[in-house]
């Protein structure tokens, strides 16, 4: 086989290697909602389901994050809020009368959320987060031209604040 | 066949098909994986499970299939590393044993005879196989694509039993119609009304999800009630017209929706709590079933050892959920085997160390609140430290220096380690360190946690502890700070209402204590609450020998509870222990008495408490509260850490609960005396060289006699303890 030859195939597989590449990761879709004026999302895998918040239970001794707790399809959920959890701005109960279920497939927790946007396919080009040392952030994404802070449920749960002692 | 066994069986049968069906998957994907590590970790996980299932199968007395699946261990442990393909034959040879056993168990179940020579062939088959994979196999070498392999001729003397296929096929193929096979015939099953425990654990949700809907409802009829008075408000201001009287019609109507919707969730709320009853009944089951069927094995085992060994079981009849008895059927199966494999010695080995002959298992349970504690005593020769310290040594888990340097109850934990075992002889039983890990991993698996005591050439003490979690208690229901809470019933002494004359008193006079009542927020350190009143009420809570009175808002009163555990994030808050939903949707908060006693003594420090623990324990048996009162404040004001029990059989539970230096009991106690319980205690294999110091009023001979006869230590008169003889014999029995 010349070198041609050989020079074609290496180009074909590349293009095809590239096409499939762009195929592949075209977009991703998140779970978007917000908190405090910012968008954030998780990937599909990692909510187990959303509920409102009818009936909050407080917890004797709770850190400031951990709001309460509710039931949950027979489990005692934590309802975590994330602006103590990051100790940020701290927001009313009466903005936040819904709750996300995050799981990475052995743990869950609630996270109160100020709204649900549902499902949305965001572009794939998503890049590590290096922003601030908001505990459970991994990534940022683009919904439109909205920024989207993707949370990654494995570093959320895998918080010392989270973990039995 | 009695009912228990039929229970247990049943349990089994299940329990069989999920490690049938998976020992035959990880075959399949072993026989086709080219890589090594993925074969090794397959290999481990069939392997696991044969020893699960030959330890349940002889527990129960199906020694054909026992025999069956050690057979399947013996023929894998050429293969465990990984590093070598299984030689053709074996994956179905197993398969052929597991559906045969499939096929047993069934019979069993169904009345038939327990043993089955079809199945001790198969595990002859495998035994012969295991021999000739011992030699260097031409097939291991076969490439790393898969390719056709040929026959293999059966080998002589085989049984088949299952009729060849009728067309050559390829191993891999024959394997995954094996496989599909399994999965219709547990598929097709329609006749058969087990229900497997993740189903029940689903059906379980549903009443909660129910009384979610049911509080909705309510809060529905309520708006309605609203919309009602709102309109009969504006009607009572109007003047009469036509349109005034569609709205009155219209306010009726109303009113009378708010009745309907009531009725609905009154009626919801009524077969929600049948619903509850009845999915409860269907979870619980004696513990018995698991300790039960014990007995027999550990006679057949121990025959089989030439070892005499008896198994007791005492309070097996606290009922628990059958999915934490399935977590614990393995780990009682092992603990029973250890203890007759390695603890009990031979007739003749006991008689050489002044022991009966015939050895004794003995296996406790007992409730504690939210616990149930079950405790396995061997009289045995005890672990051998010298051999977990070498083992440990040798596998590379300590280095040298390390293992000198572990404190013994650390070194015991080792036992735990997976793979570990100090047996250098592999049997039927032993030295395949397939064991004590798995009890760890279940105990775990149940949100328990097991320990292990042991004293050479005395015994050994395995202590598994599980939460009532999957179960109900009874609780005690307040309000405290605006919080709903609980504490187990069994743990309550007195919960009453105090008025403010009482009150201003601070204290409370309970069993002939003066207790300090301390506000709930302060035990728990949460903001007061301030309820002015006529008074308020209080709980008084017992743990730890200790009595706290607390004061409440509001009782709410007794109630049997469903106790949910708490997720891990809340495992840090030390005073609660699990929560309870209420009937509103609420959580109450059940609270761990132990701790609200403990944080009491939260200024305590590090270092005291250190010193507390160095201190000599004394246990302190006397049916006067009087009597016992002098013992404690003389004792603790010598320095020794004093716990009291009303007779002797509450002794002997705080015995065994917690070990102790020493024992000062009365000789006249209601239940039971303290001639009693000094033999009781030298009866005990942890506890039998315990200084026991007998006191009596009696200054007579015959008491002196009955005293030394059941093995005390030292007997005193209650008049020399006036002259303070008590303590200078105490000083003299333990070493300061």
């Amino acid at each position: 086989m010349g070198k041609d030859a050989i020079q074609i195939l290496k180009e074909r597989a590349e293009a095809a290697a590239h096409v499939e590449d762009q195929v592949a990761i075209a977009t991703v879709a998140l779970s978007l909602f917000v908190r405090g004026k910012q968008l954030y999302g998780l990937r599909l895998g990692e909510v187990e389901g959303a509920g409102r918040l009818r009936q909050l239970s407080n917890v004797p001794g709770a850190p400031p994050w951990m709001i309460g707790a509710v039931q949950h399809r027979g489990s005692i959920l934590t309802l975590l809020d994330l602006a103590p959890f990051w100790g940020t701005e701290l927001k009313g109960l009466a903005d936040l009368p819904t709750f996300i279920v995050v799981t990475d497939g052995r743990a869950q927790i609630g996270v109160l959320v100020e709204e649900l946007l549902g499902v949305h396919e965001v572009d794939a080009a998503i890049h590590p987060y290096r922003g601030d040392e908001r505990v459970g952030i991994s990534e940022i994404a683009h919904w439109g031209q909205q920024p989207v802070l993707v949370l990654s449920a494995a570093r959320l749960l895998q918080d010392g604040r989270l973990r039995a002692s | 066949m009695d009912e228990i066994l039929r229970q247990v069986l049943t349990l089994f049968g299940e329990e069989f098909k999920e490690h049938s069906l998976a020992m035959a998957q990880s075959l399949i994907q072993a026989d086709r994986s080219d890589s090594a590590e993925e074969r090794k970790a397959l290999m481990a996980e069939v392997y696991r499970r044969a020893h699960s299932v030959k330890g349940t199968s002889g527990t129960l007395g199906l020694f054909d299939l026992e025999d069956m699946a050690h057979a399947v261990e013996t023929a894998l442990i050429a293969f465990r590393s990984g590093e070598r393909h299984l030689v053709p034959g074996l994956a179905q040879k197993i398969l052929d044993g597991l559906d045969q056993a499939q096929r047993l168990l069934e019979a069993v179940a169904a009345g038939a005879d327990v043993s089955d020579p079809v199945l001790r062939a198969t595990a002859a088959d495998l035994l012969k196989l295991a021999a000739a994979a011992d030699k260097p196999a031409v097939q291991d070498l076969r490439p790393m694509t898969p390719s056709p392999e040929p026959a293999t001729p059966p080998p002589p003397g085989a049984i088949h039993l299952t009729p060849p296929p009728p067309e050559p096929q390829s191993q891999g193929a024959e394997l995954a119609a094996r496989a599909e096979d399994a999965f219709a015939r547990k598929g097709a099953q329609v006749e058969s009304l087990r229900v497997s425990a993740e189903q029940l654990f689903n059906l379980e949700r549903q009443p909660d999800e129910l009384r979610e809907i049911r509080t909705v409802i309510e809060q529905r009829a309520e708006d309605a009630r609203r919309l009602f008075w709102t309109l009969q408000g504006a009607l009572s201001r109007a003047q009469r017209s036509i349109e005034y009287e569609l709205a009155a019609a219209i306010r009726d109507q109303i009113l009378q929706l708010q009745r309907n919707i009531t009725g609905v969730a009154g009626e919801l709320s009524f077969r929600v709590t049948e619903l509850d009853r009845e999915l409860r009944a269907l979870r619980m089951l004696e513990l018995k079933t698991l300790t039960d069927p014990l007995a027999k094995a550990v006679f057949k085992h121990a025959d089989t050892l030439r070892k005499k060994v008896r198994l007791e079981t005492f309070g097996a009849k606290v009922a628990l959920d059958r999915r934490m008895l399935q977590e614990l059927k393995d780990p009682f199966v092992h603990l029973v085997r250890n203890a007759v494999d390695h603890g009990i010695e031979t007739p003749a080995e006991r008689a050489r160390v002044g022991k009966r002959d015939e050895g004794v298992i003995r296996i406790d349970v007992e409730q504690r609140g939210n616990t149930v504690q079950i405790t396995f005593t061997d009289d045995g020769a005890g672990i051998d430290l010298n051999a977990v310290r070498q083992k440990a040594i040798e596998t590379g888990l300590l280095t040298a220096e390390a293992a000198a340097a572990l404190p013994e109850d650390q070194l015991q934990e080792l036992i735990f380690q997976p793979g570990f075992s100090t047996s250098a002889k592999l049997s039927k039983t032993a030295g395949r360190g397939v064991g004590l890990d798995v009890v760890k991993e279940n105990v775990q698996k149940a949100g328990g946690r097991v320990s292990v005591s042991s004293r050479r050439g005395q015994g050994s003490r395995f202590v598994i502890e599980v939460p009532l979690t999957l179960a109900t208690a009874q609780a005690l229901l307040f309000e405290a700070s605006g919080f709903a809470l609980a504490v187990p019933l069994s743990s309550v002494v007195r919960a009453r209402f105090v008025d403010n004359v009482e009150a201003s008193r601070g204290h409370l006079e309970v069993e002939g204590q003066l207790l300090p009542i301390h506000a709930m927020s302060d035990v728990i350190q949460v903001p007061a609450s301030h309820a002015p009143g006529t008074g308020y009420s209080v709980v008084v809570v017992r743990a730890a020998e200790r009595m706290l009175a607390i004061r409440v808002d509001r009782l709410l009163g007794e109630r049997e509870v469903v106790v949910r555990p708490l997720p891990p994030e809340m495992l840090r808050l030390r005073h609660l222990s699990a929560a309870t939903p209420l009937g509103d949707g609420r959580l109450a908060f059940i609270l761990s008495t132990r701790a609200l006693v403990e944080s009491l003594s939260s200024s305590t420090s590090f270092a005291a408490l250190e010193e507390v623990a160095r201190k000599h324990r004394v246990v302190v048996a006397d049916d006067s509260i009087t009597t016992r009162s002098l013992h404690r404040q003389v004792l603790e004001a010598a320095g020794y850490q004093v716990e009291t029990a009303a007779d002797g059989e509450e002794a002997l539970r705080l015995l065994r609960a917690k070990g102790a230096d020493l024992l000062v009991s009365d000789i006249h106690m209601p239940r039971m005396d303290g001639i009693t319980l000094t033999r009781k205690v030298r009866g005990e294999p942890l506890l039998g060289s315990l200084p026991v110091v007998l006191v009596s009023s009696l200054d007579s001979d015959a008491d002196q006699e009955r005293a030394q006869d059941a093995g005390a230590s030292a007997y005193l008169t209650k008049g020399a303890y006036q002259r303070g003889e008590l303590l200078k014999l105490v000083q003299s029995l333990l070493p300061s």
